[in-house]
């Protein structure tokens, strides 16, 4: 009796070590009820519609972000669900390090159905065969690349195959303290402000008391948006035939603004998790900011003073980032039907309701960019940065497959600049040699 | 007059279907740890090693290159340098922790009221996880509005950039680190120390022995197997710190504090590069294994046991 109890406590442990190793897989092609038709909503906008009717199955999603987007795409979802009652979607809600998690995935064969991608993933993901070719889905859906952006697919593809599709995107505008600059009496910026005016402006809200800055003009972040809004506002070609050129003349001088923004003590040294300038803001510390629009979330919700947007400062010219999550079907997908009708829901105008209603991020259409009921206040920036959004040298960099390392190695050097250790000369001089001598060879 | 004979043959068949009988148990008994050793330690490092002589990407198609990873890093400046912070993290790190965790525990063994509560409050660091603390000293940290620099401002002391300086980036993620571990080190040296017969010391007293000798001729040698296995295990962890680093500052300032593990969790899941990664694991568990014989037998001729 004893030694079956020892048999039996033996399996027992041995059988528990197993179970965190179960896939994960989703289950396909089940059909839990019969599906009960509903009626088509009046105020329902989605061509996809028609295409739902007798679709059923499982299908699961996944995404990062903040827990604000979680509860917006658990609402996506549901509505959805309510709409095609026959399908169930699985929401694999990953808030940190998500593409370890989807690379993992990816391995082990079990990808979910759709999931998304940055814009800079694309080529690798599409180099390992792991996505389905979107041009069918288009087709069948027009009303996705309907009224998108010029440019905005581009995004999406790998060697000119649709492979994913961007879900909404934001551009870098400037975040301004409203309360400081009438403290100050300076007028709030304009469109046509340049990089000499937010120097100047840096310099005039930044205080000291007691040898500490007790707030600061501006905040920078070590981040690619911020690099490639310097550098391409003086039109530098940092990325050229295949090579890093990040020691062009222009480019240079694009970077140089931004280093001396804190060697001036007008902003501090960025922090690595960039966390620390959003929160500088928030408790009012910072006059100028330049983000994103994910950051709009936490301003409304916990900023105490007046807030608003500007455009970025124009350089020689002007160009805004393009950042965005793609959305891609697992080429290995057995619901890929399924996976695509509620692709097309995520990106109509019922579907952008729920997850653009926060502020998170702007419209790829030009229709819906105008709406006030999906791009709530601050708007006007956005939309004036949809006239040149996309940098021509970011698609081309992009295009290499390359542009997390070539992100680190840049992330890396200019860190030595903010810190003081190097000059923005040698930094932009030690990147072109180390990208172009072991990258992009 | 009739002997019994104890070794018949039904004797010993009985004996050896016993002793079979207890093997089984026994093995049954070990089975749960040795298959999760087999399936997760064992298999792993066995793949790292066949994985770092492809070019693989995770999501492509492995493509065999002989030693050619190898080749290339010992020409990685990057790794390079990320080599020389691990050997440097393992040089500061580990005497300071556990230099602090004596320490400690020496005071723990003090016979005062309430030292209990003293002892939970040192352990509760080590229950805490790293990604926790780590996420706390960021902010502790902080140049801007950290509670350090707070603190260091009524001294007429300017702002120390404690994470963004790459001259002190490594110190500050060591001394969050001894923080933190310092607990466990702590509890088994002081179950070492109150170990150690009072009769020991008692003898000790009647020679007129000052606190200080007792420290070095009773405590110090005759802890020394507890305090062989913290140094083996100590420098072990120390080689292969990641997560402090991962939260703290992503390896930077530059590539002050990039770490083996570091770079190797990036190149394998941020760069694709797991078989070159691979290679980095294969070349950390040579250097392991090489320094913990050494430590091995350098330590070992040291450590007393009490008879």
């Amino acid at each position: 009796m004893k030694k079956l109890i020892c048999i039996f406590l033996v399996l027992a442990l041995t059988l528990s070590l197993t179970t965190a190793c179960s896939s994960s897989a989703p289950e396909t092609s089940k059909t839990p009820e019969t599906p009960v038709a509903t009626e088509k909503p009046d105020d329902l906008k989605w061509d996809g519609y028609e295409a739902s009717k007798g679709l059923s199955g499982k299908i699961s999603f996944m995404h990062f972000g903040d827990d604000y987007e979680r509860q917006m795409y658990a609402d996506l979802i549901a509505a959805y669900e309510d709409l095609v009652p026959g399908v169930e979607v699985e929401q694999v809600y990953t808030p940190g390090d998500y593409y370890t998690k989807l690379q993992t995935l990816a391995a082990s064969k079990t990808l979910p159905d759709i999931f998304w991608l940055s814009e800079g993933r694309v080529k690798e993901f599409a180099d390992a065969g792991l996505m389905a070719d979107l041009t069918d889905v288009l087709e069948k859906y027009p009303a996705i690349s309907d009224g998108m952006f010029d440019g905005a697919l581009d995004y999406g593809k790998a060697d000119g195959i649709q492979y994913c599709i961007p879900k909404d995107y934001t551009s870098y505008v400037m975040y301004i303290n409203v309360d400081m600059f009438k403290e100050a009496g300076i007028p709030i910026p304009t469109s046509d402000w340049t990089m000499d005016d937010y120097m100047k402006l840096s310099g005039e809200l930044t205080k000291v008391a007691n040898g500490r800055t007790t707030q600061y003009g501006t905040a920078v972040n070590n981040y690619r948006a911020d690099w490639i809004n310097f550098m391409g506002n003086y039109d530098a070609p940092w990325f050229k035939d295949g090579k890093s050129n990040i020691s062009d003349p222009n480019a240079v001088k694009g970077l140089k603004v931004q280093a001396d923004l804190i060697k001036n003590g007008y902003a501090p040294a960025p922090g690595t998790t960039g966390e620390s300038e959003d929160r500088l803001f928030i408790i009012g510390q910072i006059a100028m900011y330049p983000s994103g629009r994910w950051v709009v979330p936490s301003f409304i919700n916990e900023c105490d003073f007046e807030w608003t947007a500007v455009e970025f400062p124009k350089g020689t010219t002007r160009v805004s980032p393009f950042i965005t999550a793609n959305v891609a079907i697992n080429s290995q997908s057995s619901s890929k039907e399924i996976a695509a009708n509620f692709l097309s829901f995520q990106l109509s105008q019922t579907g952008l309701g729920y997850t653009l209603s926060s502020g998170l991020s702007v419209p790829l259409y030009e229709e819906l960019i105008t709406d006030k009921n999906i791009l709530a206040e601050p708007a006007e920036a956005f939309i004036a940065t949809s006239n040149y959004i996309g940098d021509k040298e970011q698609v081309e960099a992009l295009g290499t497959g390359k542009w997390s390392e070539y992100n680190s190695i840049i992330s890396a050097e200019l860190s030595l600049v903010f810190e003081g250790s190097q000059t923005i000369e040698q930094a932009a001089a030690n990147i072109d040699k180390k990208a172009n001598e072991t990258l992009f060879k | 007059m009739a002997s019994v004979n104890t070794n018949s043959p039904k004797k010993k068949t009985k004996n050896m279907t016993l002793h079979k009988k207890d093997a089984i148990s026994g093995y049954m008994f070990i089975a749960p740890a040795l298959i999760s050793f087999l399936v997760f330690v064992l298999y792993p490092v066995i793949a790292s090693f066949v994985i770092s002589g492809f070019n693989w990407g995770i999501l492509g198609t492995p493509k065999f290159i002989g030693l050619e990873n190898y080749k290339t890093l010992f020409n990685d400046p990057v790794f390079i340098e990320s080599l020389k912070n691990t050997f440097k993290w393992v040089i500061i790190y580990v005497p300071f922790s556990i230099l602090v965790s004596l320490i400690i525990a020496l005071a723990m063994d003090m016979p005062l009221r309430g030292i209990g509560f003293f002892r939970t409050m040192f352990y509760l660091p080590v229950m805490t996880p790293m990604v926790v603390c780590a996420l706390l000293f960021v902010w502790i940290y902080n140049t801007e509005f950290g509670v350090l620099n707070y603190v260091l401002s009524f001294f007429d002391i300017s702002a120390i950039g404690w994470l963004s300086d790459k001259r002190i980036s490594l110190i500050s993620i060591a001394l969050m680190s001894v923080w933190k571990h310092s607990g466990y080190n702590m509890l088994i040296l002081l179950s070492a120390l109150q170990g150690i017969p009072d009769s020991l010391y008692e003898a000790a007293a009647l020679d007129g022995i000052t606190p200080w000798r007792k420290l070095i001729d009773i405590k110090l040698p005759l802890i020394m197997p507890s305090m062989y296995f913290v140094v083996l295990t100590s420098v072990i962890d120390a080689f292969q710190v990641f997560t402090e680093v991962f939260i703290m500052t992503k390896g930077g300032p530059g590539y002050s504090t990039h770490t083996v593990s570091y770079y190797l969790f990036a190149n394998a899941f941020e760069y694709g590069k797991m078989g070159y990664a691979c290679a980095m694991a294969v070349v950390m568990f040579i250097i392991i294994l090489v320094v913990t014989l050494i430590q091995d037998k350098i330590m070992n001729k040291n450590v007393q046991y009490d008879s």
